[in-house]
């Protein structure tokens, strides 16, 4: 009754709860924040007392940088919950601030909708629900990712018309074909930016013996990385440990070796397309050959990845508008549609 | 004026689509490219090329995938494609809509948050409403039993009425009675003021018990002439027939079965409720107008009422 009273003064929001980036978004207001899901804990000397530093950018710049009593985590890992405790924080302290504005007195409590990978176990989803609600979350729903991000991107998914979303996140990628709002077919592999930034610091180790950091290798990947080879070459400045001399030194790397760097978790992606594709149903193949698929998440902005998707498969690619934000704003339009048709439309449970 | 706006903004988006549109038909003749060679790189239908050229929107599917196939296209031809960019935002409110058709039978009312919050404030209000009606009502129910102990102790009076047998008596009780009734105070008192203005129903209920006891011990015609308006119902049997009839005091009148061929007479209070078993046997006249009861019939029996309050007269008035 009082967590009911508590929700007039909160918010309805749907949070893409991502390995890499957490998103908010707020019913009639959009997207609110877009923060790093990295949470930095400070221990405190002689004791075992913990506390929490820093949560979402300021986390992030501590990452990798941090002194003895503090450390920069990332909670969520192949999206899903890798330490229960500081993802519930996490989620508290974006909820809080989500709703700084609103009403200061009580804590919030808001209705939720979260994005989970349909990959997820029921394992893995409960403690993703249980962590809302230990956030002070009044009312949990759990919606499947790629459905979140083809609602998002606009996609006509309540017609019958087979529709395929391709949705590459920070820790998994997320292929569905859907139709008649349900999801035909769908698949998640644990292949995302993630997996790009490690390739592409086993490449830097491997030829040139030098040791780059995370940050670094995801600077490297959104400046200068690319998924199919181009006339224009690129080059980018990095410095890192040389492994040998155990100095920093400095180097360039250009274009085509990220490019080769990547070939790896590029043709895991592929591959995992193109099984997709094979256990389509012919009727939804063919409306998917006609108007193709269609790209979000983070992953789509890598630099002719549609292109390489279109020689691989001979299939339109698209990418969506704003990729990034489309599970969010999707789960955020997922909630209105609940609303207005009743709850069992998409919820999972 | 938003409405305004809107408009507008999509005609506005409408003229850069077109220029768009015309711009990359342009580039394509000049680089000597057919509709089918960009068709077979793009992957997509000649047909889609084609309609995409002449931006006919009828033949292209939702706009995601035509602003998708435009930057692939406006890339492959090597057009700038920043003209999209100011399309993109507004577009994307567009594009976000879904029509749930499958979901009508779980469709319930939004729950929209004013909605709620009215809910709630009218709940409290009613609330309210009823704790304020419950305080005011405390007092009056010590009025009630107060009038209703003088009530109790008036009708103790009539009850001891027959032993007395006198009019006047009777005349008081009968005032003090309607007195006591709470509705109508001033016209019952009235009535037993000036006993021969057509008196109110309220003095007419209480009357025939005290009326018939008087009968029965003193069996004097004056009694009978006392002023209470009556009217007469006359009924002839034609058939044998079973017959309740009752007056408006609730007096039941008849109460029998009565053979064929008989003919009687009653006076009471009208309207009168009377129960006929065998209804078609039976003619019924009141004060001296035959009462037409086809349209009560049911089964053979007939249930209805005769007269109305108006129809009493008083016997004198005759």
């Amino acid at each position: 009754m009082f967590g009911r009273f508590r929700g007039f003064f909160s918010y309805d929001i749907s949070i893409d709860l991502g390995t890499a980036n957490t998103l908010v978004y707020v019913r009639g207001e959009g997207i609110v924040l877009d923060e790093p899901s990295v949470v930095a804990i400070r221990k405190e000397k002689g004791s075992d007392n913990k506390s929490i530093a820093a949560v979402g950018t300021d986390a992030k710049m501590m990452l990798g940088r941090t002194p003895g009593n503090i450390t920069a985590i990332r909670p969520m890992k192949d999206g899903v919950i890798a330490d229960f405790t500081i993802t519930e924080k996490m989620l508290q302290h974006f909820i809080r601030k989500v709703h700084e504005n609103k009403f200061k007195f009580l804590s919030p409590s808001p209705r939720v909708l979260i994005c989970v990978p349909c990959g997820a176990t029921q394992v893995e989803r409960r403690a993703i629900k249980e962590s809302a609600d230990g956030a002070g979350a009044r009312e949990v729903y759990l919606i499947e990712e790629p459905m979140a991000a083809a609602i998002g991107a606009g996609m006509p998914i309540s017609e019958a018309w087979g529709s395929m979303v391709l949705d590459i996140g920070g820790g998994t990628t997320e292929i569905a074909i859907l139709s008649l709002n349900g999801i035909v077919y769908s698949n998640s592999v644990r292949i995302g930016g993630d997996r790009f930034d490690e390739a592409i610091i086993a490449y830097v180790r491997r030829n040139y013996g030098t040791l780059i950091g995370e940050a670094t290798a995801e600077r490297i990947k959104h400046e200068i990385g690319s998924a199919y080879p181009s006339a224009e070459v690129r080059e980018i400045e990095v410095r890192g440990r040389n492994l040998a001399e155990g100095i920093p030194r400095s180097f360039t790397l250009n274009s085509n070796e990220i490019l080769e760097a990547l070939q790896e978790p590029l043709a895991g992606i592929v591959a995992a397309v193109k099984t997709a594709l094979e256990q389509t149903p012919p009727e939804l193949g063919a409306d998917i050959a006609e108007r193709g698929m269609v790209l979000t998440g983070g992953g789509a902005l890598l630099c002719d990845l549609d292109r390489l998707l279109v020689e691989e498969t001979g299939l339109p690619v698209i990418i969506a508008e704003d990729p990034l934000t489309c599970v969010a704003r999707g789960g955020g339009r997922a909630l209105e549609i609940m609303d207005e048709h009743g709850g069992d439309l998409f919820s999972l449970e | 004026m938003n409405e305004e706006q809107k408009q507008l903004s999509e005609e506005d988006e409408q003229s850069v689509l077109e220029q768009f549109c015309s711009q990359l038909k342009v580039a394509r003749e000049t680089k000597g490219l057919t509709i089918k060679s960009v068709a077979t790189d793009l992957r997509l239908n000649s047909e889609l090329i084609q309609a995409l050229e002449n931006n006919d929107m009828d033949k292209l599917p939702s706009k995601i995938f035509v602003m998708g196939y435009l930057r692939s296209y406006a890339r492959y031809l090597g057009v700038d494609e920043s003209g999209l960019k100011q399309l993109d935002l507004s577009e994307l409110h567009q594009t976000v809509d879904m029509k749930a058709s499958f979901s009508e039978k779980t469709e319930k009312t939004s729950k929209a948050f004013s909605i709620r919050i009215m809910t709630y404030l009218v709940t409290i209000g009613m609330v309210a409403l009823l704790a304020v009606w419950w305080i005011s009502k405390q007092p009056s129910l010590t009025e009630i039993s107060s009038v209703e102990s003088y009530l109790s102790h008036d009708t103790d009076n009539a009850l001891n009425l027959p032993d007395k047998t006198t009019e006047s008596v009777i005349e008081l009780n009968s005032s003090e009675i309607s007195d006591s009734a709470p509705d109508e105070p001033v016209t019952a008192s009235g009535a037993a003021i000036e006993p021969t203005v057509t008196p109110e129903k309220d003095v007419i209920e209480t009357e025939p018990t005290v009326y018939e006891t008087v009968v029965s011990e003193n069996n004097s015609p004056e009694v009978i002439a006392e002023p209470v308006a009556q009217s007469e119902l006359n009924i002839t049997y034609l058939e044998d027939s079973w017959t309740e009839v009752s007056d408006a005091s609730g007096d039941r009148l008849l109460y029998g079965l009565y053979k064929k061929g008989r003919e009687v007479t009653v006076q009471g209070v009208a309207p009168f409720s009377l129960f006929f078993g065998y209804a078609s046997g039976v003619v019924v006249t009141h004060n001296e107008e035959q009462f037409d009861h086809a349209a009560f019939h049911r089964n053979g029996m007939a249930r209805f009422k005769v007269g109305t309050a108006e129809d009493n007269h008083l016997p004198n008035e005759h």
